[in-house]
């Protein structure tokens, strides 16, 4: 009798943002370094998509690479190959060994970007956001959500969300933010284009002041992901972290 | 002409004119969902393929809320011993997914669990980490399945892995969110300390949104931060190294935060490799212990490096024991910090 088998596992491509202008820089870097394989290859194939989600607009591929190199990408590259001085561009990362398949289900190798700035207003380093392939329960239900807690949004304190959409259907979402105190509050529906990102930002914005900390929710009708920036009332930005689902089991690490 | 793809429709699948309601039924359908069946049952992702990551996204998603639909059904086998072995097979995969179910059901009904975590959390060098969570009903519940509140525990261990205080229990109410510096959490704890923060939440029904964050901000006024960075409690081995790929950037100093969850010993090498060459250090963590450390004052001999030659370079640790690690960056330029985890 054949026995039947778990369907293999597979390498799959992860997404990010690429920023550039004349005081912000993107670098883009893939180290094999999260497998302990050091007897295979690696590659890297990177694209940045621009207003046509289906054909990107730049390119790059590794080559083969061993676990201890670096593949760096630099967005002032990037930008001179485009012939343009800024970009606000959804970008994706396609890690991978041909010699092996994953070997947890973790089954994206990410790249980080490490955001830098020379008048302070982009500085953080994050990695790249899973397509799918993540092996979590996420709660849902019509809508996605992603939550971040701890926000400020106060005299000294903006926030600002981008919401990453991997797919190449447009994308509605909106930004919640709730307090035990004053309640919810809920942004205009906006839209996040396909293989692009979007900015929601506190300045400017009626949502509601607090001397509290708040918790953020992005509620989206696509998978998307989302990541959070928190700037001082000059622009300064002095954080950037991502968020997370909504998670339906009680996580084990144990 | 120019092909029309699903940006310009709400399919799914524009090709085929498949829904994504129509995709959940035909996943329903299938006795073992995957992408190449599907793909050549429906004909999905086969023509213009721009549906592909949406569908392989939902498809996964299906398959961690039905992981009794992993393993296709088995032919059924002829002869005696055939069929004797099959029976058991069947009876076997039957109890698999009920024990399955029963820990899924588990997490979804009694609320019985309790849910370990960690960070880093210090107060030195103008610098104090802060303990935020929030405690937010899913927004298309009628209530928060953890009830009116939720409650913890925060205890705090220093450098050497020694206890240093555990806090008096906390709630956090329905859609609060708290945030708490060390003095709030352990009036008991004074001056400077480097440490692990481990938050136990007790009888939780679902993790929701209280996975909790630390956040490092600044006590001086020398320079700013605000920087978030989340619970990476766990006892297992990492598949890979912990890495970074931009510990040595112009104009910025990296620290590495590292704090010991396991009751073991924590002994690695530290490898940087900059501009081709390797440098090695050892660092040595106690049991629960913690370390906060300047990437330069580990690898002195990288000053000999010219800086424009710095950056890439890419800096790991050999051995893959699960342990909180963070890294933090200050700009020298802004005076503005901000922080991630690897």
């Amino acid at each position: 009798m054949a026995k039947a088998s778990k369907p293999a596992r597979e390498w799959v491509p992860s997404c990010f943002l690429v920023m550039h202008d004349k005081n912000v820089s993107t670098s883009i870097r893939y180290s094999p370094m999260h497998i302990q394989r050091a007897d295979v290859s690696y590659f890297s194939s990177i694209k940045i998509y621009g207003r046509n989600p289906v054909n990107p607009i730049w390119s790059a591929d590794s080559g083969a690479m061993h676990i201890d190199d670096v593949f760096n990408i630099d967005s002032a590259k990037i930008a001179a190959d485009l012939g343009v001085e800024k970009l606000l561009a959804y970008g994706e990362a396609f890690n991978h060994t041909p010699d092996m398949a994953p070997p947890t289900p973790n089954v994206a190798m990410p790249v980080h970007m490490h955001f830098s700035s020379t008048d302070g207003s982009m500085f953080g380093h994050l990695a790249s956001f899973f397509i799918f392939g993540a092996p979590r329960s996420v709660q849902r239900g019509d809508s996605y959500y992603e939550n971040f807690p701890g926000a400020r949004v106060d005299e000294d304190h903006h926030i600002s969300a981008f919401v990453i959409n991997p797919f190449v259907r447009p994308g509605r979402f909106r930004v919640i933010i709730v307090d035990a105190e004053f309640g919810r509050w809920e942004s205009p529906e906006m839209t996040v284009k396909g293989k692009n990102v979007a900015e929601w930002t506190s300045i400017g914005s009626d949502c509601p002041r607090s001397k509290n900390p708040i918790g953020i929710i992005v509620k989206a009708d696509l998978k998307t992901s989302a990541f959070f920036a928190t700037r001082a009332a000059d622009g300064m930005m002095i954080g950037l972290d991502h968020g997370h689902p909504f998670l339906a089991q009680v996580l084990d690490h144990q | 002409m120019e092909k029309t793809t699903n940006v310009q429709t709400g399919y799914l699948c524009h090709c085929l004119r498949i829904t994504a309601e129509r995709y959940e039924q035909m996943l329903e359908e299938m006795a073992c969902p995957n992408f190449p069946g599907m793909k050549k049952e429906h004909g999905i992702g086969s023509l213009c393929s721009s549906c592909e990551y949406e569908a392989k996204g939902v498809l996964q998603e299906y398959m961690l809320l039905h992981p009794e639909k992993t393993v296709a059904k088995a032919k059924r086998p002829e002869g005696l011993r055939e069929e004797l072995g099959f029976a058991w097979g069947e009876i076997k995969k039957r109890l698999r997914p009920a024990k399955k179910k029963r820990v899924l059901d588990h997490s979804q009904s009694t609320g019985a669990k309790v849910y370990h975590t960690g960070i880093f959390f210090m107060r030195r060098d103008g610098l104090e980490s802060h303990l935020v969570v929030s405690n937010l009903a899913f927004p298309e519940h009628p209530a928060n399945v953890n009830g009116a509140s939720a409650s913890f525990r925060a205890t705090l261990y220093g450098q050497d892995g020694q206890k240093l205080s555990t806090s008096r229990p906390i709630a956090v109410a329905d859609n609060q969110t708290l945030e708490l510096s060390p003095s709030d959490l352990f009036p008991d704890v004074k001056g400077d300390f480097t440490g692990g923060l481990y938050v136990d939440y007790q009888e939780l029904t679902q993790t929701g949104s209280l996975r909790p964050y630390g956040v490092m901000v600044s006590t001086v006024p020398d320079f700013r931060a605000r920087c978030h960075y989340h619970d990476k409690f766990g006892l297992f081995r990492e598949p890979g190294f912990f890495q970074n790929t931009s510990p040595f950037e112009p104009g910025q100093k990296c620290w590495m935060a590292l704090a010991n969850c396991q009751p073991l010993q924590y002994d690695t090498e530290v490898h940087a490799k900059v501009d081709g060459r390797k440098f090695t250090a050892k660092l040595s963590i106690p049991p629960m212990g913690a370390a906060w450390l300047k990437l330069e004052d580990l690898f002195p001999e990288v000053a000999q490096v010219p800086a424009a030659k710095r950056s890439p370079s890419l800096l790991w640790l050999e051995n893959p024991q699960h342990v909180m690690l963070y890294f933090y960056w200050f700009n020298e330029v802004s005076r503005t910090w901000m922080g991630q985890h690897h």
